[in-house]
This record gives C-alpha cells, structure tokens and sequence, in this order.
C-alpha cells in the first residue's frame, strides 16, 4: 500500500497577537528594549511561549492523510482555518506545532494572477506566472497554446496586462495554472471571480486534471456545488480543530446542518408598512427535532402581512438540498384560490401527504410576488432546516446517503418469459 | 491499488516548526534558478520598457551625479586641481569610474533593501525561494553596470586614459562588489519587513555610506588621521571603489586611487563577513515575512 500523498500530523498555528514575533515592530522599539533588558529579550526570542495569552490558534493538532489521486474538499465556516492550513501546506506560513509531509510537488492556487506584472503583455506574463508557479520554461513554451486558447485572449496577447479587462485577467491567470503539473494541486477559492460560464469551464478543467490525470486534489471552496461535483472526501473543519472527515456527502450534510444555527422549525420577520412580507414560515415535521420521516405527512404553515391589496399574488416555495438546489417546487396562486386582495395577514397551509424526499438535510427557500414577471416582495432563503430520514422502512443493505434524491412509489411484477 | 512510483521521483517535504539559524537550502535556489532569471528579467523589462530612456537613464542617473561632484567638487571646491594635471583633468572619469561600483551596491540596499515590502502580495500567497527576490535586485545592478561600462569606456577614450595591468581581475572584483551588494540586499530587506520604520533609515545608511566611500575625491585630499583611517577599513565599498580605480586608471598613483593592499585585504573579509550575515539573518527571518507582511 503506497503512502499517502499528504500526511498531516497534530498540524498547529498559533498567531500570537501583540507578541513581538508576529507583529512588525518598530526598529526604536527593538533598540529599547534591546538596551534595557537584553536578557529578557533573549529568552523572548528563543520562541514563542505556548501558554502566552495572546496566542490565538488558528489550528490546534489537525490530522487526516490525503491518499494519491484523491481530490479532497476542504470546509467549514469562515475563520475555521482552512486558508491556514491551505498556506501551512504550500510552504507560505510555518506550523507552531506538529508536521506535514508532503509526498509530491505542490502547485498553490491560492490567489489568481500571483506575479502578473500589469506592465508586461499578456504573452510575457504568461512566462513569468508560469515560472512563479513552478513551471519550467520549456514546460511554458510547450503549453503555450493551450493556455491561450483555454484563456480566449488570442487577440490581446501583447498587449500590457494592465489595459485587460478584470474578467480577461482572471482567465489568463486560470488558464496558466490550470495547465500546471504538479502532483498536488492545492486550490483556494479562486473559483469565487470570473462568471458562471467560466466557472463552468475551471470546475471542468480541475475534473479533467484530477480524475484524467490522477492528480490529487486539495479543493476549499464555499460553493457547495463545486465541491460536491469534484470532491470525493471532505474534511470538516471547525475553529482550527477537525471536526469529521469523511464522503462528501456525508460531510456536506453536517456542515448544512451545524450551519443551521439555532435549527427553528419556525422562522418570524416582522411585518412592514410599505410592503408584503412573509411574516410567519412554520414546519411541522412527522419527527420532533427538525426531523421528517420518508412517507409520512408534512404540513407547512406560511403567513403573509400586507399592507395593501396585491394584484394576482404568488407564493411560491422550494425545498432545497445541502447544496441549495431544488429539490420540489411548490406555489400558491391567487389564480386558484383568492389570496392577499386585502391589506391584513394571511395564513397558507399545505399539506403534503407523502414526503418522498430521500434521506438528507434541507432548507426552505421562497418568494412572494405579484402577477406573472411582476415585483418580488419579499424572499426568504435557508430557513426551516430539517432533516429527512428513513425511519420504519427496513431495508437489506441500508440506506445510504446521497444515493437518490427522491423516492417514488410504484408496483413491480415479474414473469418468466424464456 | 496504487502502484508505488520509483523512489527517485518522489519529492518528499517536511514541513515543520523551525529554529534558530537555518542554513541556506542551495539545492532548491539552484533548481530553481530559472525563476530568478524571470524576476531579474522581469525587473530589467518594466524598468526599459516605460521609458523611451529606458536604458539611457540607466547611465542618466550616475552621469547626473558626476556632473554634479564634477561641478560642485572639481570646480567650486578645487579638489581637481589638488589631484594634479594629469588626473584633476580627467575629474569626470575619475568620479564616474567610481560610480560604477556604487551604483550597484546602492541599488542593493535601496532597492535590494525595499524589495520585499514591495512584493508582499508574492509573499503571502505562493512559495518560491524568498532569497530570489533581494538576488534579482543585484541581476539587475548588474545589467546596469553593463549598460554603464559601455559609458565608461567612451570616457577612458576621451580623455585617453588606459587601463591597468590589474584588469584581468576584473571579473573577481566584480563578483566582490556584487556580493557586497548581495549582502547589503539581504539583511536590509530582512530588516524593513521585521522592522516596518527600518525603511526610513535606508537613504540615510545610503548617503553616510556614499560619503564613507569616498566616491567624488581621494582620500589623501582630506588627510585624514590614523583613527580614521581604521574606521575606513572598516567600510567594504572604500576599499571597493579604490581597487576599481586601480583596475581602470592605468598609471595612476595610489595617492589618486586610495589602493592599499592592507585596506583592500580588510575589505574582502569585510565583505564576505557581511554577505554571510545578510545571508544568515534573511534565512532566519525567512520563515516569518508572511505572517508579518
């Protein structure tokens, strides 16, 4: 069994604030103190003291292993360390404490454009990128084309980088680094500019160089339909310590529901004198505690409060995945019953008789509008977090999470017919 | 199943807490060496490519000076005439000539010494070896003084001013103004990234270290006492600049260079002392520039 890529062991970073190590100080103040006590001063400077106060630890004793090939995701909220220990691994900041091992070359992709001279063409930052990122010149020279062809920018190859456009600039930038070959690729996001069509083609290209090329893959990103689409295992960071590792799935769900905060099944806003509002969301699950059986009945009781007569009024709600995608598609129309054609508050109950939902985590998520292409009121995402599961039906196997979305009834029937 | 790669290929890295002194990883700067070409490449380019004077300013900027010392030293001050005919003449050369190897240890500490807070954005957000960034500055001192020589040598033409014998020298001697340069680059751009108000001092270490060198005039014009003269030796550049003058004023007398053999012995350990300790103290501050940038 090979080792592993990526050996993370008891990985700590401290910052410590107001100390004198990681401040820049003054030059007057070093001269000072150096006159005063230099004794003291020695023994300050032979390392930090890990009981100091002021020691915030971004990461405290991390550990997981990243196999050969595998492309892992990296998640957690912000200020959970991610961007820590992604420049603890590309060599930028030192660990406090512990190690990691690092089996392979390292490409970071912390930051587009790392080294873009704005002076300089388009062709001439090319190589210049392309060196600071690692590559060899004749490695540059051979994918030349490919960069510019994957960048679109033929045109203003030679002309400053300073005259692009903010959109052309990232896509040279991309495209250099997204022709790297390192073993490791470690990723930041830098998914986060550029549009959605080329975010599209990034995804498609670090797909390409993970699952076509067998590089491994450290992947942070707050998009959690990117990560799911390219990870296959997650680690799970929380305040500096690793909370879980594990399938993508799996983790993607965990973090959705921790993300829930205080978990209301009842989401309140106040309601408001110059427009509609969705004042009252309450979901009554077939569970207590947020949760929901497979097949069993849910109700959701949503008010409106508004201050005047709307004209042909809809209410329309979703039920979305970890990943923000709709799952099902519900909506209320003054068209079928009247609804909201005078100011006061309304209350709307739909009863779904049977969930179908498959086993996961999900929000709700809705609007209120007038007629068709008409103003939105209001808007309301990720509330109601609740949790499906697949209680009272037995299975041989199990139920296993992220296999479907939905279950549908139907009836089967065989025959022998040879 | 993985199949395990040759153990050749693997490049194993360990990445843990460090201490004290840290040697320099010579293996790395070397197989690295392409990307320092870059950035001395990079360097040279935006500062040619702006300006139609591109490379003309390049000379511009000591010309300037030497007009200036000419002006203000040969003619107000007379210390032309206090060098002889022969030489007092030729002033423009002779404070040029000394030029050529301030110019390159200056645009080590100045721009050498700036270099990292002026590229903090590298700094914090890839690795490559952080020593490239003060040696690119010394690449490009070193492009200049190409540039300038060319100058040089039409001066020497015109005042029909020769080279010495020591000439075949050059070639070290260059190497030792470019590791006083080095050294001068890597400790002060240390320093201006540890110490943020370290950057004020920088022009002032420059022009104290200018005078200390005795660029405009020869010392023997000021005749200066024993203590002084220790004091000088100290100073890596006064022993430099005399051997430069040696090297390139055939004929003069080592009253009008300043050369003497002990001076410039103490220089050559003086420098090789200073670049180790720029060195040494870049690598150890190395590990904290991007928490502190």
């Amino acid at each position: 069994m090979s080792k592993p890529i990526i050996t993370v062991e008891n990985l700590s970073k401290a910052y410590f604030l107001g100390h004198q190590l990681d401040r820049h100080q003054t030059f007057r103040e070093a001269i000072m103190r150096m006159a005063k006590v230099p004794l003291q001063r020695l023994r300050e400077r032979s390392g930090p003291s890990r009981d100091s106060v002021d020691a915030f630890w971004a990461l405290r004793g991390v550990n997981f292993e990243v196999e050969r090939g595998e492309v892992l995701g990296l998640v957690g909220r912000n200020g959970a360390g991610k961007s820590t220990l992604l420049k603890v691994l590309s060599r930028i900041t030192e660990p406090t404490e512990g190690r990691a091992v690092l089996r392979g070359r390292v490409a970071s992709l912390l930051e587009v454009g790392t080294g873009f001279h704005p002076e300089l063409s388009g062709r001439e930052n090319i190589f210049l990128n392309g060196s600071i990122l690692g590559m060899k010149h004749s490695e540059i020279k051979s994918k030349f084309d490919q960069i510019v062809a994957f960048s679109e920018i033929e045109q203003f190859l030679d002309t400053p980088v300073k005259r692009y456009s903010s959109g052309m600039y990232v896509r040279l930038a991309f495209a250099v680094a997204a022709h790297l070959e390192p073993e490791i690729l470690i990723v930041d996001e830098v998914l986060a500019v550029g549009d959605a069509r080329f975010q599209k083609r990034c995804l498609g290209k670090m797909k390409e160089v993970s699952s076509g090329e067998g590089r491994t893959v450290l992947f942070v990103s707050h998009n959690m339909q990117a990560v799911s689409t390219l990870t296959t295992r997650c680690v799970l960071l929380k305040q500096g310590h690793v909370e879980s590792v594990g399938p993508t799935a799996e983790i993607l769900n965990q973090y959705i529901r921790e993300g829930g905060g205080a978990a209301d099944l009842i989401y309140t806003a106040p309601a408001s004198d110059e427009k509609p509002k969705i004042t009252r969301v309450e979901l009554r699950t077939s569970e207590p505690h947020n949760v929901q059986a497979n097949g069993k009945p849910m109700q959701v009781l949503i008010e409106i409060t508004t201050p005047r007569a709307i004209e042909s009024a809809r209410l329309s709600f979703h039920a979305c995945n970890a990943l923000g995608d709709s799952m099902i598609h519900f909506w209320a129309h003054d068209d079928e019953r009247e609804m909201c054609r005078t100011p006061g508050t309304y209350r709307l109950v739909f009863e779904i008789p049977k969930l179908r939902l498959y086993m996961g985590n999900y929000t709700l998520r809705m609007n209120l509008k007038e007629f068709a292409g008409g103003k939105e009121f209001d808007a309301v995402e990720s509330i109601c977090p609740f949790e499906v599961v697949m209680y009272g039906q037995e299975r041989q196997g199990g139920w296993f999470r992220g296999s479907c979305t939905y279950l549908e009834e139907s009836s089967w029937d065989v025959q022998k017919v040879a | 199943m993985a199949e395990e790669p040759p153990a050749t290929v693997i490049d194993e890295t360990v990445l843990a807490p460090s201490r004290g002194w840290i040697a320099v990883n010579w293996r790395e700067l070397i197989r690295g060496r392409e990307l320092l070409y870059f950035l001395v490449w990079r360097d040279v380019k935006v500062r040619y490519k702006q300006a139609v004077l591109g490379a003309a300013w390049v000379v511009l900027q000591p010309l300037f000076n030497m007009v200036l010392f000419t002006v203000v030293f040969g003619g107000v001050a007379n210390f032309s005439t206090r060098m002889g005919d022969r030489w007092g003449h030729a002033y423009a050369l002779y404070v040029f000539v000394a030029m050529l190897p301030w110019q390159i240890v200056s645009t080590g500490l100045n721009n050498g010494g700036m270099s990292l807070l002026y590229q903090t954005n590298l700094l914090t957000k890839i690795y490559f070896p952080r020593l490239y960034v003060p040696t690119s500055v010394v690449g490009g001192a070193l492009f200049d003084f190409m540039i300038s020589s060319l100058f040089v040598i039409v001066l020497m033409v015109w005042f029909h001013v020769a080279p010495s014998a020591w000439i075949v020298t050059l070639p070290l001697l260059l190497i030792l103004t470019l590791a006083c340069s080095a050294g001068a680059a890597y400790l002060f751009s240390a320093l201006t990234i540890t110490y943020r108000d370290f950057r004020f001092l920088i022009p002032f270490i420059g022009q104290v270290w200018m005078w200390g060198s005795f660029v405009a005039f020869p010392p023997s014009v000021l005749k200066l006492g024993f203590k002084m003269r220790i004091i000088l030796s100290l100073n890596p550049m006064y022993g430099i600049i005399t051997a430069w003058r040696k090297l390139l004023l055939g004929g003069a007398p080592d009253s009008i260079t300043g050369f003497d053999p002990m001076l410039f012995a103490s220089s050559v350990v003086v420098t090789a002392a200073f670049f180790v300790l720029g060195l040494f103290y870049f690598r150890r501050t190395e590990r904290r520039f991007a928490d502190i940038a």
